[in-house]
């Protein structure tokens, strides 16, 4: 405004050098300012500066930028969101339980609410540092959680987990276009493999592997002609990918070439599977066999190693650089095998039963790459049986290996509390504890829990793996074990206790646990 | 004033909860407070639990053999807990109004044990010999001779201080400011000294914002000019005061740096009404004590209030009002052309009730403004209670958008407008907000009937 630029100006240089000539005033202040600027200099411009600064800001209108976008519409149809208990609920996990946020959120979508949208912007901060959290929050979110994840670009990759048939997803980043993938797979497999190879071509080789990686959905016969075509892609990555699915296909003309592979190769006896006595027919036959397999000591498992490996070796992902000790390649090759071939093989071909393999198996000098190949076919295969054998036959010292993990999800609740008992230690225990989510069984939950307070009770000192055992259980023990571990934890805080730190937390998780858990009558 | 029976009002029989869990969070005086509150929250903590009108008492087993006795008073909420925290509240009365406000059902009507009727008792009697003293200063101050004459020792004061300020503003003006900015800061030092020793710390106060808008970026020209012109106004109207009307002349004297003391504002009309607590915004100042602002608006009469404390951290702000629920109150404003400015005379209930908004447009909002500004050109800030506002995204900044299309910077904490963005879906809502004529500062939203602290986290 040309009169307050003015007077600034003056203001700035000085009323020693420069006079005060004012441009005409608007209406009002026309008269005002005339009779201001008759006093001295600084005080006429001083009066004027205070008039015209009134007039500013008391007649000042904000602008309506034609820029601003309008106001988001209401999002229809999507699930209510948590009760005002529940909502407070969760905000005290948050501060103080965050462990405890992942079951919760289960728990609100099985009752069919959604997150608040005030409490996701802390949400997203906590599941952008937990890659663990952010499958549960997608589900728990509803779609008003999947629009403010699009609102900042650092809450966006919450996106890449929201199961979605919105075709629009396919024109996002690659998270987006991946989890796309992953929801058509589970209603039109068809689709969802024209649009990846419509695509092949031109898609980068890290986009290429995520949306092979997809097929794990629903994965199909099918599928094989796909995945043997990438088993001759130019990227490692995605030729392991696909060699990956295959080796889980059942039926797959890949398992049966892996199958032959272990027919040729590995011996029983010193005779190639393939030879292997066929099983015994007629009841004295199988009491003879059954007779030779508990013997074990003439029981042996060998591995003949091919000299070098054959071009459809490598292409079936056999590879010739290893970093494994020992034997390099040749064990990674046999672990390649074993985990591809279908398992029936093995007690098919040798007229072993599991226990009675594994036991030979054990014995091998090929017993690492075997072992490591068998638990991953148990679990991409699903076989709880194996998985039991494999779990017995290995022995308490091996549940460190990371291999062993996740086998531990197949099998039967009762095992794992007596695994869980058998374990002793807090910080093999551990171990179980980390694969099972909340809530666990009963048994394995009172298992952990006496275990740790035995230790907390007798021990002296404090065992960091206890603590973490406690707040563990605190985690994800059975909800119906809350009021037990109240009362244990309770009373040994009433001692002087190393562990105080660790019972207070452990009593508040499992407080919040137990409180989100029950729903109060309406 | 006569001496009247100070009646502290009480409910009869039981009080169901009225406050929120997230409001009794809200009194936690830090978040480790607010955790251990919560940790005492359960049940099993608690020995003995009762409630009898406003009186709300427990014990809670500690480390040591004898539990803690704490006790609460809900008509403000008062706390008082036997245990050695020096923290107010402390986690256990967190702990047992939480208990309380979940599951009343555990919390009994039962007649109160001594250990609390006695503390009850004594609040009685601490508010009456509080009565009495303020009666007994009001009447050795209201010695009329000595009161006089220290008042005449101040204006005089002023009045050369005053004097002193328009010959040195004029000689600022003369020199230019360009001039000015590059004075060595002694001179203004002194000039905000001298104004501090003629008894007027708040022409001292405008004397150092002057200071500091010639060296404030950005459009510092603009800003330093209406600074002093604004420095102008106040000595011109200390000249002519007797001229002005009675609420203009208090507002010049307390931009001038006179105080009313409190007894005579409370000894004045208050007004009483349902006030709408909207916001609650906690901050400290540079003195390292924590200034608390409890915005209130009558529900019936459209009026808006501002209750203003102080306290050193640790220690309890004066007033207390859970935000998003509208207490029964009396309130008596400082005089002013524009009053605003209050304290707490009486109080009564709280109760849920929907957040009242004053206007619908930012026209509307701006327009009250400028009529404030009619009245009282010293007025600095201003607060908007609106409908139908939200909050909308320009690049990395945040606006507040009108009905019609109008919008102004909003500004806060970043993280806390998130959130605010969040909770409304950037949807229509009702806004609380500051206004320094230039930006508003978001402190409250309400959307469909919650009512949301504009906040980080839900935590003071």
């Amino acid at each position: 405004m040309k009169l307050w630029d003015e007077l600034v100006r003056v203001a700035l240089v000085g009323t020693e050098r420069v006079p005060l000539a004012l441009p005409p005033a608007p209406g009002a202040l026309a008269p005002l300012l005339d009779e201001a600027a008759k006093g001295p200099r600084e005080d006429a411009l001083l009066a004027c500066a205070a008039y015209v600064s009134g007039w500013q800001v008391a007649g000042a209108l904000p602008p309506a930028p034609d820029t601003l976008s309008a106001a988001p519409a209401a999002i229809e149809g999507d699930r209510p969101e948590a009760t005002p208990r529940e909502a407070s609920l969760l905000r005290a996990m948050v501060a103080e339980a965050p462990s405890a946020l992942t079951e919760a959120f289960r728990t609100l979508e099985r009752r069919g609410r959604r997150v608040p949208l005030a409490l996701l912007p802390e949400l997203f901060a906590l599941a952008a540092r937990s890659r663990d959290l952010r499958p549960p929050l997608a589900a728990a979110m509803g779609a008003h959680g999947a629009w403010l994840a699009a609102q900042r670009a650092d809450w966006r990759f919450m996106l890449g987990e929201v199961a979605t048939l919105d075709a629009s997803a396919w024109d996002g980043d690659r998270a987006q276009r991946a989890i796309y993938l992953r929801t058509l797979r589970e209603h039109d497999a068809a689709k969802a493999r024209d649009l990846v190879a419509g695509c092949w071509k031109a898609e980068p080789a890290a986009s290429r592997r995520d949306f092979l990686a997809t097929f794990e959905v629903g994965l199909a016969a099918a599928d094989e002609a796909f995945l043997e075509a990438a088993l001759d892609d130019r990227s490692k990555e995605v030729r392991a990918t696909a060699a990956d699915l295959l080796g889980r296909l059942a039926g797959s003309a890949f398992q049966g070439r892996m199958a032959a592979r272990a027919r040729a190769r590995v011996r029983i006896d010193g005779k190639p599977l393939g030879e292997a006595p066929p099983a015994a027919t007629g009841f004295l036959g199988k009491l003879a066999q059954r007779a030779l397999g508990a013997v074990g000591a003439g029981r042996t498992v060998d591995f003949e190693p091919p000299s070098e490996l054959s071009a459809e070796d490598k292409r079936d992902g056999l590879e010739s650089e290893s970093k494994q000790e020992g034997k390099g390649w040749r064990a990674a090759a046999l672990k390649e095998i074993a985990s591809s071939t279908p398992l029936d093989l093995w007690t098919e071909a040798t007229g072993l039963g599991i226990d009675d393999f594994l036991k030979a198996a054990r014995k091998s000098d090929w017993r690492a790459p075997l072992l490591d190949g068998l638990r991953a076919a148990a679990l991409a295969q699903e076989r709880a049986d194996w998985a039991e054998a494999l779990f017995a036959s290995v022995g308490m010292e091996k549940i460190l290996e990371h291999e062993l993990g996740p086998i531990v999800r197949l099998l039967p609740p009762a095992l794992l509390s007596s695994a869980a008992v058998a374990a002793k230690m807090s910080h093999r225990s551990i171990v179980f504890g980390t694969e099972i989510p909340a809530p666990w069984p009963l048994p394995m939950t009172e298992a952990l829990a006496t275990q740790a307070f035995g230790v907390a009770r007798s021990v002296p000192y404090w065992e960091h793996w206890n603590a973490a055992l406690i707040l563990l259980v605190a985690e994800r023990g059975a909800i119906a074990y809350h009021a037990e571990f109240a009362k244990a934890a309770t009373e040994l805080l009433q001692k002087d206790t190393e562990y105080r730190k660790s019972l207070d937390e452990a009593l508040r998780t499992y407080q919040l646990r137990h409180e989100f858990h029950e729903e109060p009558l309406p | 004033m006569q001496a009247e029976e100070q009646d502290i009002p009480r409910a009869v029989g039981a009080v169901p909860p009225t406050f929120t869990s997230e409001q009794v969070i809200a009194l936690a005086p830090d978040p480790a407070s607010a955790s251990a509150g919560r940790g005492l929250s359960g049940p099993s903590k608690w020995v003995t639990l009762g409630i009898r009108g406003d009186a709300l008492w427990g014990e809670c087993q500690g480390s040591g053999k004898t539990p803690y006795q704490t006790r609460i008073d809900l008509t403000e909420p008062a706390f008082k807990c036997s245990c050695p925290s020096r923290k107010f509240p402390c986690k256990h009365g967190l702990g047992l109004m939480l208990l309380w406000v979940d599951k009343p059902a555990l919390v009994k009507d039962a007649e109160p044990p001594a250990w609390v009727a006695e503390w009850l008792a004594s609040r009685t009697e601490r508010a009456v010999k509080k009565q009495e003293r303020a009666e007994e200063k009001a009447q050795k101050e209201a010695d009329p001779v000595a009161q006089a004459k220290r008042a005449e020792r101040r204006e005089s004061r002023v009045e050369a201080g005053v004097a002193e300020l328009e010959v040195w503003l004029r000689d600022v003006l003369r020199r230019g400011f360009a001039a000015a900015k590059s004075d060595d800061s002694e001179s203004w030092h002194r000039m905000a000294a001298r104004l501090v020793d003629a008894q007027a710390p708040g022409l001292s106060r405008h004397v150092r914002t002057l200071q500091e808008a010639l060296s404030s970026g950005d459009g510092w020209q603009s800003r330093a000019l209406r600074q002093a012109a604004r420095i102008h106004m106040l000595t011109q109207a200390w000249r002519r005061i007797e001229t002005l009307p009675e609420g203009l002349r208090e507002d010049v004297r307390a931009a001038i740096g006179f105080t009313q003391s409190k007894e005579e504002v409370l000894a004045g009309k208050a007004v009483a009404d349902d006030w709408y607590c909207w916001a609650q915004d906690i901050a400290d100042t540079e003195e390292g004590v924590r200034a608390q602002r409890l915005w209130m608006v009558g529900l019936k009469t459209r009026r808006v209030a501002l209750l203003l404390s102080f306290a050193r951290p640790g220690t309890p702000f004066e007033f207390n009002f859970a935000p998003g629920m509208a207490h029964a109150a009396s309130l008596a404003f400082y005089p002013s052309a524009t009053p605003l400015r209050a304290l707490v005379k009486e109080r009564g209930e709280a109760k849920q009730h929907r957040a009242p908004a004053l206007d619908a447009t930012l026209a509307a909002a701006l327009g009250r403004h400028g009529e404030a500004l009619a009245r009282n050109p010293f007025v600095e800030y201003g607060a908007f209670a609106m409908r139908d506002v939200r909050l909308a995204l320009a690049g990395e900044r945040f606006l507040l958008v009108d009905g019609v299309g109008r919008a102004v910077p909003a500004f806060g904490d970043t993280e806390a407008l998130w959130r605010a963005y969040s909770a409304t879906m950037g949807r229509p809502a009702m806004v609380f907000a500051e206004w320094d004529e230039q930006r508003a500062r978001p402190l409250a939203v309400e959307a469909d009937g919650v009512h949301y602290a504009v906040r980080a986290v839900e935590q003071p």
